[in-house]
């Protein structure tokens, strides 16, 4: 029961989200009607980090534990994490096709998505190089750590330490939050709505892994 | 329609469109396991 209240809830928080970003924030100067895009754009690469932040830890955890299960959730939060970083990088790209002229620029906040969706591909690729299961999962956990290291350098650090035309952060270099507060609303509304959501499709995938390694186990 | 409202009702269409996938795919996951788990204890 508890569930399908929060199902019913987060239905109608994100629709409120949507008609919000739409009817209710005002718009910011330069950007006009495409502001928008800022309500989804950046809860998706919000969410990028969450999928590779849990896939490292489901990655320590395999490690320690050496149970495939983990292995097999640390792969679902790649593929959405890949998932959403597609996600953000179109969203940004129509936003960049407005506001700089051309859908993809090589500013340093492209150039460094596009390295760690590089990064992310090549996991999967080496997973499909490796045919033992343990063999592949201790490897693909060690470089699903490797790969988290970079998050934080490609994500937060290289676009603040070059100039990009990439607008400011949501909290800037002066550590201040500056937004209008209806716009502030909207979008820590979509921050929380989108988290929530991922997390109901992660358990959702979750349990698909579960079932599968139980009807594996079953036949065996 | 004026074109803000249209790319809202879009927007609407959309997410009500994933959501309900969304809602089927978790009922669909939650049969699967009540039978998994039926199948477990009549083996027992």
């Amino acid at each position: 029961m508890l569930k399908l209240i929060f199902k019913i809830f987060l239905f109608l928080w994100l629709s409120a989200v949507i008609i919000g970003a739409f009817l209710y924030a005002p718009l910011a100067k330069g950007l006009g009607e495409y502001t928008r895009v800022l309500y989804f754009h950046v809860p998706m690469a919000w969410i990028t980090v969450v999928a590779f932040l849990m896939s490292a830890i489901f990655s320590i955890f395999y490690l320690w534990q050496k149970n495939l299960i983990f292995d097999h959730y640390a792969v679902v939060s790649n593929q959405f994490g890949i998932l959403f970083s597609l996600l953000a990088t179109i969203t940004g790209s129509i936003w960049a096709k407005v506001s700089w002229g051309a859908f993809w620029n090589w500013d340093p906040r492209e150039t460094s998505i596009f390295i760690l969706l590089l990064i992310y591909l090549a996991y999967f690729a080496l997973r499909s190089a490796i045919e033992l299961p343990d063999r592949r999962a201790a490897l693909s956990a060690v470089y699903s750590l490797l790969a988290f290291v970079t998050v934080p350098f490609l994500i937060f650090i290289i676009p603040r330490v070059y100039s990009s035309l990439h607008p400011d952060p949501l909290i800037n270099t002066e550590a201040k939050i500056q937004m209008d507060g209806r716009m502030l609303l909207v979008f820590m509304g979509a921050l929380a709505g989108f988290s929530a959501f991922y997390l109901w499709m992660f358990t959702i995938n979750k349990n698909i892994v579960q079932l599968r390694s139980q009807f594996e186990e079953k036949e065996f | 329609m004026e074109p803000l409202y249209l790319v809202l009702v879009i927007n609407l269409i959309v997410w009500i469109g994933i959501f309900s996938y969304q809602f089927y795919l978790g009922q669909e996951i939650k049969k699967l396991k009540e039978q998994s788990k039926l199948t477990d204890n009549r083996g027992q």
